[in-house]
Formats: structure tokens, sequence, C-alpha cells
């Protein structure tokens, strides 16, 4: 299963803060559905109306998926997807 | 031309393969603009006045409150209730009385833009609202100024440095303002003050040549895991902030 990295930006949003999430699917699409499954708390940080949130960065294996394919971006077994949203703390 | 005293001032940093009196030099004649000196810009205009940045600019609003001392190091217990700015200035010409050092009791704006990024060589944005962090980056864009992007939240922090022509922008990065964004964030000063170290060494490197900026790279840093990557970042194709990539301005 692929596995999600939560950074600190996120988990201060989840009900139960994890730092990394393993879950089903092959694609990014589906392992973020599988996410805001388990964590509703999150979709509205995701996603706005079904498509990524256009802030949200989102890395594969260290690589960055082109913005309009990231959600068709295949993921594998051990794949390490991490999930960076717009902070401005200074 | 140093002084003897500078010299021996900057003696040890001088000694860094690469720096010299060339390099310690090229820190005098620099003029950089740090919007804010909270718990990340604080740190980043204490470095880079240790280090002997000839002008530092630093645009900070309002008057120092309790909740802010927890990390905003350059402010002192008994400046409460007064302007943060003349607080700034205090300690950092204590710390070194050799610089020039400017604070604008303003905090940036689309408005004040222009003036406050016209003849700087270099920004840093430390400003802890969206809104601040766009006015400086759409001004430095538009003038051809490189950026240090340095925010944090909590335990993570991000790094990376704009140039403008040979890299993206903050709106590339993050298209659009995020609703959520809060003023308030949780943050202990030691977090801040990491990513404010690592952002005042990126721009000492950009000015004294030394080493490599994290162009087209976003360094994220997770401190309660002890995380670091580094992944690769771009500029958007019609992104109407940035200049045109072929378009090579100051340093290109
Ligand atoms: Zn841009």
């Amino acid at each position: 299963m692929p596995k999600l990295i939560i950074p600190a930006a996120l988990r201060g949003r989840m009900n139960h803060p994890q730092d990394e999430v393993e879950v089903p699917g092959t694609t990014v699409g589906d392992a973020l559905r599988a996410l805001t499954k388990d964590h509703p708390e999150l979709q509205d940080i995701l996603f706005v109306d079904d498509q990524l949130h256009p802030s949200l960065r989102i890395f594969v294996d260290d690589q960055a998926p082109a913005p309009e394919q990231c959600l068709a971006t295949t993921v594998k077994e051990g794949s390490e997807v991490v999930l960076l949203p717009p902070i401005a703390g200074g | 031309m140093l002084t003897d005293f500078e010299k021996e001032r900057y003696s040890w940093q001088m000694d860094v393969p690469g720096v010299g009196e060339a390099g310690q030099e090229r820190l005098k004649q620099a003029r950089v603009l740090i919007s804010r000196a909270g718990g990340v810009g604080g740190l980043v205009a204490f470095q880079l006045a240790a280090a002997g940045v000839g002008t530092l600019r630093i645009a900070h609003a309002g008057n120092l409150k309790p909740a802010d001392l927890n990390r905003q190091l350059l402010m002192t217990h008994d400046h409460l209730g007064r302007l943060r700015a003349d607080c700034i200035h205090q300690t950092l010409s204590d710390l070194n009385p050799l610089i020039e050092i400017e604070v604008i009791p303003e905090n940036l704006s689309a408005e004040n833009a222009p003036r406050l990024v016209g003849d700087v060589d270099l920004v840093i944005d430390c400003a802890p609202l969206f809104p601040e962090r766009f006015a400086m980056n759409d001004e430095a864009m538009r003038q051809g100024k490189p950026m240090i992007e340095c925010p944090m939240y909590d335990s993570d922090a991000y790094l990376t440095f704009f140039q403008p022509g040979r890299t993206g922008c903050l709106r590339c990065l993050h298209p659009e303002t995020p609703p959520e964004w809060k003023r308030r964030f949780p943050v202990f000063g030691a977090v801040s003050g990491t990513v404010a170290c690592m952002a005042a060494y990126e721009a000492i490197k950009h000015i004294t040549g030394i080493g490599t900026n994290l162009r087209n790279t976003l360094l994220h840093c997770d401190l309660a895991t002890m995380r670091f990557r580094r992944l690769p970042i771009e500029r958007r194709a019609n992104c109407p902030y940035c200049p045109p990539a072929d378009e090579r301005r100051s340093d290109a």
C-alpha cells in the first residue's frame, strides 16, 4: 500500500493525528480519497469540488506530478506521497 | 573597503572557503529587505546583522505584546506596549553598530512594496499573512529581485529560493490564498528560529557566492519527526507574476 506522509500543518487538523497513513489504492486520487474517507475533516483542505485544492502541493517518491495529472498519477506498494498545504507562519 | 576592526570582527566567517575579504566586502555592500521581524524574520535579521550585511531594511508594524515574546527574539520585555520597530532597531544596533538598520513601522502591502523593495538586492519573506507574502512576491518578481521564502507552522518549515527568470515564484507554488489560514499559528521559537537560520544562510550564500541556493527545490522540514526532504518545484507556464523564463535579470 502507498504511504501518505502527513505534515504538522495537516496533522493539526486531524481528529486523530498521524504522521504517516497507509492507504489502499493505485493512484494518488485513490489514496487521497481513502484518506478523506477515514479523515473527513481533511476533505475541505485537500479538495475543492472533487478537484485537488490548487494550492496543495503533492509529491510522489520525491517527484512532483504535473498538477493537472496529479490525481491520476500511479502509486506503487511502498510509494511515499507527501502532502504540503500552504503555510505562512513567520 | 573593510576597516581593520571589520576584518577582526568578521575574521572567523572570512575563514569559510570562498568568503575571504572579497566575500565580506560583498556582504557589506548588500542591501536586504526583511518583511516582518517576528519569530522567523527577527532571527534572519539577527544572523544577517551579525554577519555584517551592510544595510538591513525591516518592515514591521505594531506595538509589542506579551504573546510575541516566546519567539520574537529581537523583542525585549521592557519594550512591552511600545513600538516593535524601536525594539528591533535597538537590539540589532546593540549587536552590530557598524551596519545601517532601517526599521519601518509598516507591514508589506501592494501600496508600499514598490518603495520598500525598490533599492534592495534581495528580499526575505517572513510575514504571517498570505496577502503580505503575495504583495512582496509580486513586487520582487516585477523588479527581478530574488526572494527567500521561509514559512513555518507548528513543527513544519519550508524553505526555497525564488530567482526571477530561473525559478518559479510564490504564486507558482501556491496560486491561491488558502481561506482557512489564520493569523495565529502554533509555534515554538526553536522551530521558527531553525528555518530563520537556514534562510539567513541562503542569503549569505547568495551574496557571497558560496554554496548552492535552493533554486527550484523546496526543502520541507518536519521538526516533530525530523524528516527533511528536498522536493522539486518549478515555474508554472502560465504564471502572470513571474517574468518570462528567458528574461534573466538581477544576478542571473
Ligand atoms: Zn510565478
